[in-house]
């Protein structure tokens, strides 16, 4: 029985449940937009890599930056910078969303609903407009 | 008082939770406060991004703004990687290599991206 709990209490340790079950977990617009932030954010971590290449070309290899300027300006390069500023902007204004939560404003499911929806709709708006006009 | 301001200027390093949370909040304000600055001043100039960018970090004030604004995203974002690999990675000893791992990727990017804005900024054309 002691070495059993013993036991139990190791694995209990090395082996915590997990807080996001992604798996399990009914999508809906709250857990979608949520687990969006996150995912746009390890997007925007590597498009930092990005930027630090291209100021390491612009800075000391004018070959590298004509290629790798080259490259963001053909369509896959297009597609890479579309996707990037879309990530930019949704994790800005969903970080917006955040921050009037931690102040204690609009946590009624009605609220978090509504500013979702907003969210999605003005990221769509403010990436149309860039790439489109 | 002395234990909390220990906590505090670890910059979210630490393994206490408030200054994780606290740093990502403060980061998140900053980054959006320069970010509106860079761009109302990145307006002033013609539309040749690769070409301006250069005219535009020679101003000794938007070097130091760009290098805050860098080091700000660096910090926001490593933070935030260290909160998902602190929910999806399950083993101690993993999640422990992984976050140093991440560290000193963060501080190679800060390290050559200060150097190249440094070099540009200084490069005489």
């Amino acid at each position: 029985m002691g070495f059993n709990s013993k036991k139990n209490q190791i694995m209990k340790n090395k082996n915590r449940p997990l807080s996001p079950h992604l798996q399990i977990y009914k999508p809906q617009i709250t857990s979608i937009l949520s687990i969006s932030h996150r995912f746009t954010g390890v997007i925007l971590y590597l498009s930092t890599f990005l930027v630090s290449l291209w100021l390491f070309c612009t800075a000391f290899n004018s070959n590298l930056k004509i290629i790798l300027n080259n490259f963001l300006f053909s369509h896959l390069g297009q597609v890479v910078l579309f996707f990037i500023s879309l990530s930019f902007t949704y994790h800005l204004l969903n970080g917006l969303r955040h921050i009037i939560w931690d102040f204690g404003y609009g946590f009624n499911i009605k609220n978090v609903y509504l500013t979702g929806f907003v969210i999605i709709f003005l990221t769509l708006t403010i990436n149309i407009y860039i790439w489109f006009f | 008082m002395f234990n909390f301001l220990r906590k505090f200027f670890s910059f979210g390093f630490s393994k206490d939770g408030l200054s994780h949370w606290i740093w990502q909040r403060i980061s998140a304000l900053l980054m959006i406060l320069i970010f509106v600055v860079i761009v109302f001043s990145f307006q002033k100039l013609p539309i040749a991004f690769t070409k301006d960018f250069n005219s535009w970090i020679k101003t000794p004030i938007n070097l130091i703004l760009f290098i805050i604004f860098f080091l700000v995203v660096v910090h926001h974002s490593t933070l935030g990687m260290l909160n998902i690999f602190e929910d999806y990675v399950q083993s101690k000893k993993r999640k422990k290599i992984i976050s140093t791992l991440l560290k000193m990727i963060s501080f190679l990017l800060i390290f050559i991206s200060v150097i190249s804005a440094w070099n540009i900024y200084s490069k005489i054309v």
